[in-house]
């Protein structure tokens, strides 16, 4: 019995043994599965560990060889500035190694004076949280060269605070040395441009002046008995010396408009009878040659319009003579078309047309461009400076219009321009500024009053206003003048600067800023100063406008118009007195004409008073050279500068000018020797006024009678 | 039911009775295993009812009575085969909480299969615990033995009240005070 429960325990025990193993077998089956699995998954996240790292390494060194082949430094520093990256080409530029800057702070290697200010810009960036910045400063290179940094420095931040710097460090010496190279060379270019314009302009005065004097005593000469040879030198002389007297004058042109010094004057210009008389004046040259002057104008030009009539001149002049140059037979035409018109502007299309020479296409490129000419060969045949096209071109470009050509070889010559004129809508026939013309002032209400204490002046300025019917008042000094204006208003004041007393500017200002009837009063400024400074200077000080002496009745018709209403009448024949009584040749004819028109006892009266005013003034002017007092002898110069000019003595005026001038440098010995040397000639003149009073009393009477 | 709870139970049954008993109750028992028993493995909670049944009618002992003394016999068996489910227990109260929260715990990572019994545990007082059976095997005087030995094994004297809280058996309220 006993051994059948073993047997059978045994069984069970067996079974169960069995099942032990299987559930064992099973067990480790999944055990090796589970390690299966587990083993690929970390080969698997291995080989994505080590991809990643491959990638990532590779990302890094392609960062690093990038910032290693920048020529410039990169590096990282902490918040208290010191190095904590940096690539290793950027500190061998400065001669250091990688090692000797990494973990420095950078004040150890920039120049002890930048320091400060080098710390300053890292604080500023920490304290006011910035996040990007740009700096300059020197550091100091290994082998102690001075280097200057220019760097760009981002902020590295981590929850909004700065923990680190990243920079970018450029070596700018060299920059900064072209920069200021450029600079220097900037300069020099403008101070020489500066002495170019400046010997031009003083140049053209010592070229001129002697050369005023070649072209005179030639004339002179012309008129001594002289035999053919003579005679062909003389013509010879003259030639040469006006055709240097054009090309300074063109080089002078050409210089002010180089350097901006011309002004577009903006008056009323009747472009209609300024083409006719162009056209007059060459038909007039063109006489005795097969050349036919023709000139249309648009019926339409009919108003006057804005414009510079001395340039306009200056254009068709350069033009047409161009085209006369080149033309020996045919015609030459002007014609100015109008393209638009309106209110407000008219704008014109011009053309000078030939039928000259004309241009090879090689020349059309080059003819505006300075001291060109058609070709060399042709340069001796037909004359000129090559600057008469350039200037021309420039003063339209001014205009803002662009002078273009055309032209066909052997069949002439097309220049072409187009201007836009400001329109003022006046029609041409309502108007009139021509000098020779006369007419009404409306008379004021009020008087005018001439602040000058010239008695020739006085005479001048008072005999004009007395034949326009305007009332006028002197006084001789500024605190005259200022006494006045506080007892009566004016209508105008005329104001010489230049006074005893008190001279004209204190008195200006004192009647624009003291209590007076006439602080609103227009003041015109009377100068025998022509510089522009004085004119700029009497603008400041509120003055309204500027009258350079000696000026012309028409000229100071011109600034009274602007004042006072003026009706227009009829030409009066001006010709008459010309037939009627010729002054000396010695004295400016058409200064005279222009001045007295047709007025002889105007004339008488001022020859008169010259010749009081003059011995008075010439007595005191020498009582001054004996007591050597170059001031007192500067003032009556200037005092007597302007009256040479009112009997047609401008030359003798041009001799106190310069002893003006030599007075004023305090140069005596200049003074004296100038003075010397014109002393006789004045004394002539003198005395030639004399017998011009003489004849002209005896005309006069003559006449009356 | 996991193989050890029958291994262990024959094993009790051979020392207490002797193996023509242990014989008997496999012999007159309809067993799928055929009686063969290995600790990793699992069986039929049927088995046992059967065998516990035959031992019952063999003894003339009641099957609760039985159940306890396996209860008890099983802790002893616990002690000396897994001592370290004691190592970081150092009451009887902390061992029965560590029951359900730390042993249980580790069966589960080796056998997902397991179908354990669930104690719920609270203290009450310091010298007070309360320990709720859960499991469809009805099993609440084999944990009773266990829970008489664990108390004897920290040498915690005490009383306990067993109360059912339902019909079946399937939840069952110990209340263990120190004295």
């Amino acid at each position: 019995m006993d051994s059948e429960i073993l047997l059978r325990k045994l069984r069970r025990e067996k079974e169960a043994r069995k099942q032990a193993e299987a559930i064992l077998e099973k067990k480790a089956l999944e055990l090796y599965q589970a390690n299966e699995d587990l083993r690929r998954l970390n080969e698997t996240l291995e080989g994505e560990i080590e991809l990643r790292t491959i990638k990532m390494l590779s990302s890094e060194q392609q960062y690093r060889d990038l910032v290693e082949t920048i020529d410039e430094v990169i590096y990282h520093a902490d918040r208290s500035g010191v190095f904590t990256f940096m690539n290793h080409n950027g500190p061998a530029r400065f001669g250091y190694s990688l090692d000797e800057m990494l973990g420095q702070a950078f004040e150890k290697f920039v120049h002890p004076d930048d320091v400060e200010k080098t710390k300053a810009f890292y604080a500023k960036m920490l304290k006011e949280n910035l996040d990007q910045s740009y700096f300059q400063f020197r550091i100091i290179s290994k082998n102690g060269q001075i280097r200057w940094i220019g760097q760009s420095v981002k902020s590295i931040k981590e929850k909004g605070e700065i923990i680190k710097f990243a920079a970018v460090a450029r070596d700018i010496t060299e920059r900064n040395q072209l920069m200021e190279d450029l600079r220097n060379a900037k300069e020099l270019a403008e101070n020489s441009q500066l002495a170019e314009k400046q010997f031009l302009a003083s140049m053209s005065h010592e070229i001129r002046t002697p050369l005023n004097a070649i072209i005179g005593m030639s004339h002179l000469l012309e008129d001594t008995n002289l035999n053919k040879d003579q005679n062909e030198y003389v013509e010879v002389l003259l030639n040469s010396s006006k055709i240097l007297h054009t090309l300074i004058s063109d080089v002078l042109d050409m210089s002010k408009i180089d350097s901006g010094n011309i002004e577009i004057q903006e008056k009323d210009l009747d472009l209609r009878a300024l083409l006719k008389n162009i056209e007059k004046t060459f038909a007039i040259k063109l006489e005795n040659q097969t050349i036919n002057m023709k000139l249309q104008i648009d019926e339409g030009i009919d108003t006057y319009l804005i414009g510079d009539e001395l340039l306009l001149n200056q254009i068709f002049f350069n033009l047409l003579g161009n085209a006369e140059k080149f033309t020996d037979e045919g015609s030459i035409s002007l014609r100015a078309k109008i393209l638009e018109s309106n209110d407000e502007f008219v704008k014109i299309h011009f053309e000078v047309k030939d039928t000259g020479i004309g241009i090879s296409k090689d020349n059309l490129n080059n003819i505006f461009e300075k001291f060109k000419q058609v070709s060399d060969d042709k340069k001796y045949s037909y004359g000129g400076t090559g600057l008469g096209l350039p200037i021309t071109k420039r003063i339209i470009t001014l205009m803002g219009g662009d002078l273009e050509v055309e032209s066909i070889e052997g069949l002439g010559s097309v220049f072409h321009f187009e201007i836009q004129f400001k329109n003022t809508g006046k029609a041409i026939s309502q108007k009139t500024n021509h000098i020779s013309n006369t007419g009404q002032f409306v008379i004021p209400e009020l008087a005018i009053l001439v602040v000058e204490d010239n008695p020739m002046n006085q005479k001048y300025i008072g005999r004009l206003l007395n034949k326009w019917k305007l009332p006028f008042e002197f006084a001789n000094h500024g605190k005259e003048a200022i006494e006045m204006c506080q007892a009566k208003q004016y209508a105008l004041i005329f104001m010489d600067l230049q006074m005893p007393i008190l001279d004209g500017f204190e008195a200006a200002l004192a009647l624009k800023t003291i209590q007076n009837k006439n602080s609103n009063t227009p003041i015109i400024a009377l100068t025998a100063s022509s510089l522009l400074s004085i004119k700029k200077q009497t603008k400041e000080i509120g003055m309204n406008d500027f009258l350079s002496k000696p000026f012309n009745p028409s000229q100071l018709k011109e600034v009274l118009v602007k004042y006072f209403p003026f009706k227009a009448q009829q030409d009066q024949n001006m010709e008459e007195f010309e037939a009627a009584f010729r002054f000396n040749k010695e004295l400016n004819e058409n200064y005279l004409a222009d001045n007295y028109g047709s007025d002889l006892s105007y004339a008488l009266d001022m020859f008169q008073t010259f010749i009081t005013s003059f011995s008075n003034d010439y007595a005191l002017f020498n009582e001054s050279i004996k007591n050597k007092d170059i001031k007192s002898c500067g003032m009556y110069a200037h005092k007597i500068k302007p009256i040479f000019t009112m009997v047609g003595l401008n030359k003798i005026t041009a001799h106190f000018d310069t002893l003006e001038s030599l007075s004023k440098n305090e140069n005596w010995e200049g003074f004296v020797s100038y003075f010397r040397k014109v002393e006789q000639e004045i004394v002539n003149c003198l005395a030639l006024i004399k017998v011009e009073t003489v004849r002209l009393e005896k005309f006069i009477s003559h006449q009356q009678a | 039911m996991k193989g050890i709870v029958f291994t262990e139970f024959l094993e009790m049954v051979e020392q207490e009775y002797g193996l023509e008993i242990a014989d008997h109750i496999l012999e007159n028992s309809q067993l799928e295993s055929q009686g063969a028993y290995t600790a990793v493995g699992t069986y039929s909670h049927d088995e046992m009812l059967q065998l516990i049944g035959n031992l019952s009618t063999k003894t003339a002992t009641d099957i609760p009575v039985l159940l306890k003394a396996f209860g008890r016999y099983l802790f002893d068996t616990f002690l000396s085969s897994y001592p370290s489910f004691f190592e970081r227990t150092n009451s009887a109260f902390e061992f029965l909480e560590s029951i359900e929260n730390h042993i249980h715990v580790e069966v589960r990572k080796l056998y997902a299969d397991a179908e354990l019994p669930k104690f719920t545990t609270q203290r009450v007082d310091d010298i007070g615990f309360e320990m709720i059976y859960s499991s469809e095997r009805k099993m609440a005087d084999f944990a009773e033995g266990l829970i008489e030995r664990t108390m004897d094994h920290y040498k915690t004297p005490y009383e306990m009240t067993k109360t059912p809280l339902n019909e079946d058996g399937t939840m069952v309220k110990f209340v263990i005070m120190k004295k």
